[in-house]
């Protein structure tokens, strides 16, 4: 494991004031109260810790220290304006990989969400990232906060992102840990990319894809299931009423999507966890008891309402190792 | 690292060509790969005017991996590649 643990925010504070460059994650009152400094950071009270597996924590931040070998950090703030440049301003940088932090329910977000696959460069540089949140009953009705330690001002609107400029002799990944694979079921294409559904094309037949839903039976806690060249990528349901279905990301028009089954031959990821430098969790599998303990298990990081690998994903655990070029 | 930016730059567009749009058909190793073939394929399909657009996928799939060759997966997947005869 590299640098991740739960410390005060006392401890927190004494690392930046040491010039530590951090990442951070925990309540609102824990993270409004750390000194300027080289850092970024999010709300969200839920950690993946080893040997606890699930955490719950007030009092608390998780924070992962960034490893000495790191050449330079840059800290920059995003909205919905000028999100579409975070690719471009990656590879500006140089060698670097990039950890966002996005807040929940923002303009911010649902740009970044809707139209990430679209920005110029992407996926030109590794890009990690997740969505700040909340305890599961007020994430709807109170804000969500990023941080940063440029001006430690939170905000529920802005999002922050550090580019980490790696040395030369090293390169950074993004891999994915998603339990689900595409289910046996009806194949389920749209017509236009959104994050609010009114029709779907079951098999090539257009009809109201809520009543459709209701209709199967639809187990709310299966994600909808894409197959990207063979990475399974979830988009999850967060509601239906009488005619719509609302998304935590979107669909995208003419991708195949089938209701999730569980991966029958899932396993836990074989690295080793002292190479990987990042990872965030979906709250969706952080509620699972049996995913936390048995694959998991090196996952330390936040757990979050969204997580981003290049792209916004949903129910899936994101890490990004770093490793010597060969 | 066996593969350079100049071994990238030796792929055939119709190989480029026949990867993006047959992409489910290989087992990939990168990630980065996985998602921009599908997004690739995507763009094919939505722009009127299909030649144009697989040339602006090509160059674009030849740039990522030109990016990428630093990483072992994204080596797996360039030999996968040049074995590749559509």
């Amino acid at each position: 494991m590299i640098n991740q643990s739960l410390v005060t925010p006392e401890e927190a504070a004494a690392m930046i004031l040491q010039e530590e460059r951090l990442l951070l994650a925990g309540d609102f009152a824990l993270l409004s109260q750390l000194p300027k400094g080289n850092w970024i950071g999010g709300t969200t009270p839920f950690f993946i810790l080893y040997p606890e597996h699930q955490v719950t924590s007030y009092d608390k931040l998780f924070v992962t220290r960034l490893p000495d070998y790191i050449v330079k950090t840059t800290i920059r703030e995003y909205d919905r304006s000028d999100i579409q440049n975070i690719y471009i301003d990656a590879e500006r940088l140089g060698n670097v990989f990039t950890i966002l932090i996005l807040p929940f329910g923002s303009e911010v977000t649902t740009t970044f969400t809707l139209n990430a696959t679209y920005y110029e460069n992407f996926a030109g540089r590794p890009l990690a990232g997740w969505v700040a949140g909340r305890p599961l009953d007020t994430i709807m009705t109170e804000p969500s906060y990023a941080i940063s330690g440029v001006d430690t001002q939170p905000s529920a609107e802005k999002a922050f992102a550090m580019h980490i400029e790696l040395p030369k002799t090293k390169y950074a990944e993004l891999h994915t840990f998603n339990p689900y694979i595409q289910g046996k079921g009806d194949d389920i294409t749209f017509e236009q990319s959104s994050m609010v559904l009114t029709d779907a094309l079951i098999n090539g037949k257009k009809r109201n894809f809520a009543e459709y839903l209701r209709e199967t039976g639809f187990n709310p806690q299966m994600p909808f299931v894409a197959n990207y060249s063979g990475a399974m990528i979830n988009v999850v349901c967060c509601g239906i009423t009488e005619k719509e279905v609302y998304l935590s990301a979107p669909v995208f028009q003419s991708v195949n999507y089938r209701i999730a089954e569980i991966d029958p031959k899932i396993t836990e990821p074989t690295l080793t966890d002292e190479k990987i430098l990042f990872s965030a969790t979906c709250i969706g599998n952080f509620i699972q008891p049996n995913i936390c303990a048995q694959y998991l298990r090196k996952m330390h990081g936040p757990v979050v309402y969204g997580e981003i690998a290049y792209q916004m994903l949903n129910q899936t655990t994101i890490y990004l190792t770093v490793d010597d070029i060969s | 690292m066996i593969h350079t930016a100049s071994t990238i730059d030796t792929i055939p567009d119709s190989v480029c060509e026949y990867v993006i749009l047959h992409s489910k058909e290989f087992s990939w190793n990168f990630l980065a790969l996985k998602i921009s073939l599908t997004r690739l394929n995507l763009k094919i399909a939505m722009m009127k005017n299909r030649d144009s657009a697989i040339r602006d996928c090509c160059a674009e799939l030849k740039t990522l991996l030109k990016k990428s060759v630093a990483i072992p997966n994204a080596q797996n997947d360039i030999s996968r590649i040049l074995e590749i005869k559509p």
